[in-house]
């Protein structure tokens, strides 16, 4: 379960303004960028309980986009001690940049059921999506709703950026959530070390998307790899 | 540039990225004095100063390279790091305008000031920027941000326009002369129109070229234009363009089909096509028949006047915020609002199908619907999305997983009938017990119907308590026979857990003793400890099975509390329990539970509560903290559940602390606002622009802000009490309270919203309390001390004129000096009395000055039922049920509260000035009196006005500074080498000679030359106020009280003229020749000039022009008595107030 510590999120986002990762100093100097991130931009925050046996019930919602109305209102679901919420500048930037891959479920009442954030990025092969946040609220597991807030994901990952794969950070010590993932068709491409704060290890899953046809994006690295060596935040 | 400048600039980036800010700073300080002209590396130094905590070193030089303003993106760029954090971003926008014109044409400078602009939220200079870079550098990007922020400009204007528009017709010419002062050129409406013409041509750019070179592969237009587009031709009413264009060539830009179907569907609605939404909804409804929105969407355009949700698509959404809220409050602009769907329905009402035919058609479609997943998948002929359809048979009739969706909406159907009159509250009874009945086992089953159960009453809520009630029960007994952990005992403990949880929602179980209740919590308690076995291998961090129990069952023990209490109060007498018994008992269970299920939210949230009640305010918060609240919560959590009570509890170290966070969240964002806002504006999601403005504006109103304000100043106003001492705590206070309420008021915007209440309360708290009670209080010393004077000043008269003056009493003496001191801080607090009153009768003037009706039409603008579930029921978009009369009397409430403040403080700001305290005398000292051969004859008391003690000294000094530097003539002058004459001729030759290389003999080396830096005649003088100046005298000749020697007349001793007769008559008055003297004559007196004008050490004033010099010099200083008196007279307080 991604639990980044915020500190260093906001010092992040305080840095570049909320601007694209790294600012460029100046055209000659591209290479060199300041960055100031020790911890990557984006971990996984994942929060379900669906069990890959239990038969799922229809969830009875409305999968719309997230708004920044929502923020007011998604207590319930991250009241919830294994998700994290991040700073403001953090939800408007994926909003901002990725409106298509931020989803609200919507239940009766107008009640926040779960909500999935994410992201597209890479170069060349490397293009593909990233799950940054997917949490239900207490209140409404045990009904397949990450499993339908993943889907939609991957179908936007693939209808509307045609990438490659999707990919996720998950705690190495979350055999639910790891287990819930190889249910929906991912594995573990690498391992990454100390990648959360308190020196967990994370789990890089991944799932290939119909455009790596020979599915080379998921075959599985033999040796862990460092934070500072991820090539993207 | 140089590849040396290169390798410095990667050296000191890779300092940065191994954050060694040190050596950043190392770096930079030799580049920058190897190229002073490179402002890179000055910035670059800037950041990391600020980064190593030297924010005002890094002040500088940001300051250093503003001034400059380099034409450089990135430079300029970088300073935002560190003018961000001290917020003092405005300061770019100068340098960006300069590096702009320095050099124009230049792509990212502009974009930058862009950026400048998007920061400060100033939509129309984004335009003008945004239209001047598309003129330089053509792009589809830059002619989409000049659409976005016209369409800002709409919506700003709207909101002026909303203000405006219910005195139009009243004041037109006012507030035509307002509008175009606030800067809102153009009407909303003509905004719009020019905004979906620039949109349109865009678009249709797109569509020609994707017309013509559709093989090509060009990308269709973006949904994020498509939405904008769609929703600024909503805003202005224009539907069926909408739906033309939807349908024609924008199609391809929404790629889903259902999605594309639900936007056409929600434009219908929108223009009031009711019967065509409806069939458009009815088919998504089929397909995805557990999406709730569309149902709802559905059954709104069946029955719309039971109508309450909003279309989700986006452009409905645009439109809104374009135009404000409500189509109701704007006829001249309408949105497809529902209000106005209203109307359109009642006019059309004949012609279209009854109301009973369409609840009719509804309940076929509904009953139509698959109940089940696998019939669904069949209906809809999609493939089942790989659920095994395992089985979940916890009794014959429930067969299989069923579809939430359609059942509920059976819920749904009877509470619209209710709504419309068609259907009883039995009704809507049974359909939730049958949800139960169906749906019982399904975790949320609670959580669904809750919205449902205020709709009952009466007989129809206690046969829903009672049936739920024999559910749960029946459910307990099943579970007692059954043994084991499996599928059917968890769903038949669920199924108990949602009835009990519908019951406590309706308000059951009811108890009729304490007693009863405690017992009822045992049995919960009991059924937990039952459940546990449920417990094993669950991950603790997940909800439980039971764990409503542990809520439920603290619950039934506070009802105990509360049945207790009351029995007590009825029975005095008897010594009955308070309660408080049960109280610790429900406490207990819960913290129980906590440590059972740490990380369960409601059980923590309950804790705080309970904790709150017993008074312990640290436990409380420690709870509060376990939920780990943060960000954005703390506007939405912590300001109601743990700010209130800590502030109840006077836990005021730790609520500061929380309001510390809370305000960080508000104003960071004011800072990251503009950030975010410029992002979305590069990545082209044009919509989001709209809703960031708005989110911004939502914040900026947040209750929690306000209130976290007015808490940390009242937290401010106590600790600066308890600091100081009681009268500098006094000024203090009033200082402090006087800054809240203004800084409140004075940040309100009357146009904006409703006034906070707490700036009003406060407000008038401040003018009726405070300071009604401290102005009464100056008064009345203002007065006790003016009498006590009186008195003083008429017992002196009486003294002076009886022979035997003796001298004060010392008791008379020390009350003299405490009463100076008590004036000096009673004077500081009427100061701040009348600076406190002056700020509130300026603030509530300027609110004041706003008419009434832009209150009052901001409001109804302003308030948005939607977002307020609770409301939302209760007005239930019903047009009988007007918002407007209580809204208007709610403004009209504040009105007076602010017009009473305002009156209160004038009035009072003019008592305030006119108390006025005799200035501030210095402790008398006595001085001898002596005749002129010695003899001492009394004495007489010295008592001038003079300056505190704390700035006396340099009051002093600086009077001895002016007079001296002002003496001097500044005539002083020496010649410069090319004064000095001669010099022409090389002295000797340039070589050979031995000696120097010497050009001429002016040189300042040379003996007789000139001289390199030496005096030049200057005018030294220096100014001092006169006022000043006399204090300073004064102040002077006090401190010298105690050498003072007054003499009845030197005049009249030394009318020979002779020297020795002075030197005599002074010697024997006590000022030997020896010592430095000086003599201070009532008049100027040519003999005693004379006599003394060669004494060495005597100098002779007259007592109009006493130097300050002669004062501080003396050893001894003797004054004639009628210089005394002239003296006192010019110097005193009391003849400095009968002279003003």
């Amino acid at each position: 379960m991604g639990r980044v510590p915020w500190q260093q999120y906001s010092s992040y986002l305080r840095y570049t303004g909320g601007a694209p990762a790294n600012i460029q100093l100046g055209a000659a100097h591209q290479q060199h960028t300041l960055s100031f991130t020790i911890c990557p931009a984006a971990a996984t925050t994942t929060v379900l309980s669906a069990s890959a046996t239990h038969s799922p019930l229809t969830i009875m919602t409305t999968i719309r986009r997230f708004t920044c109305n929502d923020l007011f209102t998604f207590n319930n679901v991250n009241l919830d001690i294994l998700t994290e919420t991040y700073n403001l500048p953090f939800y408007l930037q994926y909003l901002a940049r990725w409106p298509e891959y931020c989803l609200l479920a919507e239940g009766p009442g107008k009640q926040a059921m779960g909500y999935i954030l994410g992201k597209a990025e890479g170069k060349g092969k490397l293009w593909h999506g990233h799950v940054t946040a997917v949490t239900v609220a207490p209140d409404f597991r045990r009904q397949a709703l990450a499993r339908k807030l993943m889907n939609m994901l991957e179908e936007i990952t693939d209808k509307v950026h045609n990438a490659y794969f999707v990919d996720l950070f998950v705690r190495v010590s979350n055999s639910v959530a790891i287990n819930m993932y190889k249910g929906f068709g991912y594995s573990v491409y690498r391992t990454v070390l100390n990648y959360y704060a308190g020196d967990e290890d994370a789990y890089d899953m991944r799932k290939a998307m119909p455009r790596d046809v020979k599915k080379e994006s998921v075959i599985p690295l033999s040796r862990p790899v460092r934070p500072e060596d991820l090539e993207f935040d | 540039m140089s590849r040396q400048r290169e390798q410095k600039l990667a050296a000191i980036y890779d300092a940065f990225d191994a954050n060694n800010y040190k050596s950043v700073i190392k770096l930079t300080t030799a580049a920058i004095q190897k190229y002073p002209n490179e402002h890179v590396f000055k910035s670059l130094k800037a950041v990391a100063l600020q980064r190593t905590g030297k924010a005002d070193e890094a002040m500088q030089l940001v300051e250093h390279v503003l001034a400059a303003a380099p034409p450089d993106d990135h430079v300029l760029n970088m300073l935002l790091l560190v003018l961000k954090p001290a917020n003092k971003m405005p300061a770019l926008l100068p340098a960006y305008e300069a590096a702009c014109s320095k050099a124009p044409g230049d792509e990212e400078l502009m974009q930058g000031l862009f950026g400048c602009h998007v920061r400060t939220f100033n939509f129309r200079e984004q335009q003008q920027v945004a239209m001047k870079l598309n003129k330089q550098h053509p792009s589809e990007q830059y002619q989409w941000w000049v659409v976005t922020t016209i369409a800002l400009q709409a919506h700003a204007a709207a909101a002026q326009a909303r203000l405006q528009q219910p005195t139009a017709a009243a004041d037109a010419g006012a507030n035509g002369t307002a509008a175009a002062g606030a800067g809102a050129g153009l009407g909303a409406d003509k905004l719009l129109q020019l905004a979906e013409a620039m949109a349109a041509r865009l678009l249709g750019k797109q569509q020609g070229a994707a017309a013509a070179a559709a093989a090509a592969g060009k990308a269709s237009p973006s949904w994020e234009a498509v939405m904008l587009y769609l929703g600024l031709l909503q805003a202005q009413g224009k539907h069926d363009a909408a739906l033309a264009a939807l349908r024609g060539p924008l199609a391809a830009a929404i790629s889903l089909p259902a999605e594309r179907r639900e936007a056409e569907a929600a434009l219908l609605l929108s223009k009031g096509d009711l019967a065509a939404a409806a069939a458009l909804y009815q088919a998504a409804v089929q397909e995805q028949p557990d999406d709730w929105a569309l149902l709802l969407l559905y059954l709104d355009c069946l029955l719309p006047s039971t109508a309450e949700s909003q279309p989700a698509i986006s452009s409905a959404a645009v439109a809104q915020m374009l135009t404000g809220i409500e189509a109701s409050t704007l006829p001249g602009c309408q949105v497809g609002g529902l209000a106005a769907l209203l109307v359109n329905m009642q006019a059309g009402e004949s012609a279209s199908p009854s109301l009973q035919e369409r609840v009719a058609a509804a309940e076929a479609f509904l009953a139509s619907l698959p109940a089940t997943p696998a019939a669904a998948a069949a209906a809809a002929a999609e493939p089942p999305n790989g659920a095994p359809n395992s089985s979940c048979s916890s009794s014959s009739s429930r067969a299989g997983p069923l579809l939430r969706g359609p059942a509920l909406a059976a819920v749904e159907l009877a509470k619209r009938k209710l709504l419309l009159g068609l259907g009883q509250q039995q009704q809507l009874a049974e359909a939730l017990l049958h949800y139960h009945e169906r749906l019982g086992h399904v975790v949320s089953c609670a959580m669904d119907v809750r919205s449902y159960l205020p709709l009952l009453t009466g007989d129809s809520r206690t046969m829903l308590s009672r049936q739920l009630q024999l559910h749960a029960e029946q459910a307990t007994e099943e579970l007692q026979q059954q043994q084991g952990v499996g599928k059917q005992q968890l769903d038949l403990l669920r199924r108990q857990m949602a009835a009990r949880q519908i019951h406590a929602d309706l308000g059951g179980p009811a108890f009729d003793s304490p007693q009863a209740a405690a017992q009822h919590a045992q049995q919960l308690m009991a059924l937990y400890a039952a459940a546990l076995p449920h417990y094993e291998g669950l991950d603790e961090r997940e909800r439980g099975p039971a764990d409503e129990l542990l809520w439920l069952a603290a619950a039934a023990l506070v009802k105990a509390a509360a049945l207790e209490s009351r029995q007590q109060q009825q029975q005095q007498q008897q010594g009955a329990a308070s309660g408080v018994g049960y109280l610790l008992q429900a406490l207990l269970v819960q913290e129980a539970a906590a440590k059972g299920r740490p990380y369960c939210a409601p059980v923590r949230l309950g804790l705080t509560a309970l904790h709150g009640l017993v008074g312990n305010a640290r436990a409380a918060a420690q709870h509060f903290g376990a939920l780990d609240v943060k960000h954005i919560q703390h506007d939405t959590l912590s300001g109601q559940h743990l700010l209130p009570l800590q502030l109840g509890l006077a836990a005021a170290d730790a609520a500061e602390g929380l309001l510390r966070v809370s305000l960080a969240l508000f104003e960071d964002h004011l800072r990251d606002a503009g950030d975010t806002l410029m992002q979305a504006f590069r990545t082209g999601t044009h919509t989001k622009v709209l809703e960031f403005v708005c989110f911004k504006e939502r914040l900026e109103r947040s209750h929690s802000f306000v209130l976290a304000r007015a808490e940390q100043q009242l937290l401010a106003i106590s600790k600066a009490a308890a600091a100081a001492g009681p009268e500098q705590a006094a000024a203090a206070a009033v200082a402090a309270a006087a800054a809240l309420p203004l800084s409140l008021l004075g940040s309100c915007d009357w146009r904006g919203a409703l006034l906070p209440g707490h700036a009003l309360s406060l407000g008038a708290l401040l003018v009726q309390e405070s300071c009604l009670w401290l102005l009464v209080c100056l008064e009345a010393w203002s007065k006790a001390v003016k009498h006590a004077r009186s008195k003083k000043k008429a017992k002196k008269q009486t003294a002076a004129g009886s022979t035997a003056a003796t001298a004060q009493q010392p008791s008379d003496q020390t009350q003299e000096d405490q009463a100076a001191e008590v004036l000096q801080e009673l004077a500081s607090v009427q100061a701040a009395l009348v600076s406190c009153l002056d700020g509130l009768v300026s603030s509530t003037s300027r609110l004041l000055a706003v008419p009434v009706s832009d209150g009052e039409a901001n409001l109804l603008s302003e308030f948005d039922p939607s977002s307020n579930a609770g409301l939302q029921a209760l007005v239930g978009w019903e047009t009988r049920l007007s918002l407007q009369p209580v809204l208007v009397d709610m403004v009209k409430a504040q009105r007076q509260v602010l017009q009473q403040i305002y009156n209160k403080a004038a009035a009072m700001t003019k008592r305030a000035g006119h108390i006025s305290w005799a200035a501030v005398a210095a402790k008398p000292v006595d001085v001898p009196v002596k005749s002129a051969d010695g003899a001492s004859v009394g004495s007489e008391q010295l008592s001038l006005r003079v300056a505190p003690t704390d700035t006396a000294k340099g009051l002093v000094h600086r009077y001895l500074v002016y007079v001296q530097q002002n003496a001097r003539r500044g005539t002083a002058s020496t010649l410069t080498r090319s004064e000095v004459r001669g010099g022409g001729k090389k002295p000797y030759k340039q070589k050979g000679t031995g000696g120097a290389r010497r050009g001429s003999s002016t040189s300042p080396l040379f003996p007789g030359g000139g001289i390199s830096f030496g005096p030049k005649p200057k005018d030294w003088s220096i100014k001092m106020n006169k006022k000043e100046r006399r204090l300073a005298l004064a102040t002077a000749l006090q401190s010298a009280a105690a050498d003072v020697v007054v003499v009845d007349s030197i005049a009249d001793a030394v009318q020979d003229g002779k020297t020795k007769s002075l030197v005599s008559t002074l010697g024997k008055v006590g000022a030997a020749a020896d010592k430095k003297t000086l003599l201070v004559l009532a008049a100027a007196d040519e003999a005693v000039m004379r006599a003394g004008r060669n004494v060495a050490k005597l100098a002779i004033n007259t007592a109009d022009a006493i130097q300050v010099f002669d004062v501080l010099n003396a050893d001894t200083i003797v004054l004639e008595k009628a210089a005394l008196e002239a003296v006192k007279a010019a110097y005193t307080p009391a003849a400095e107030a009968a002279a003003q």
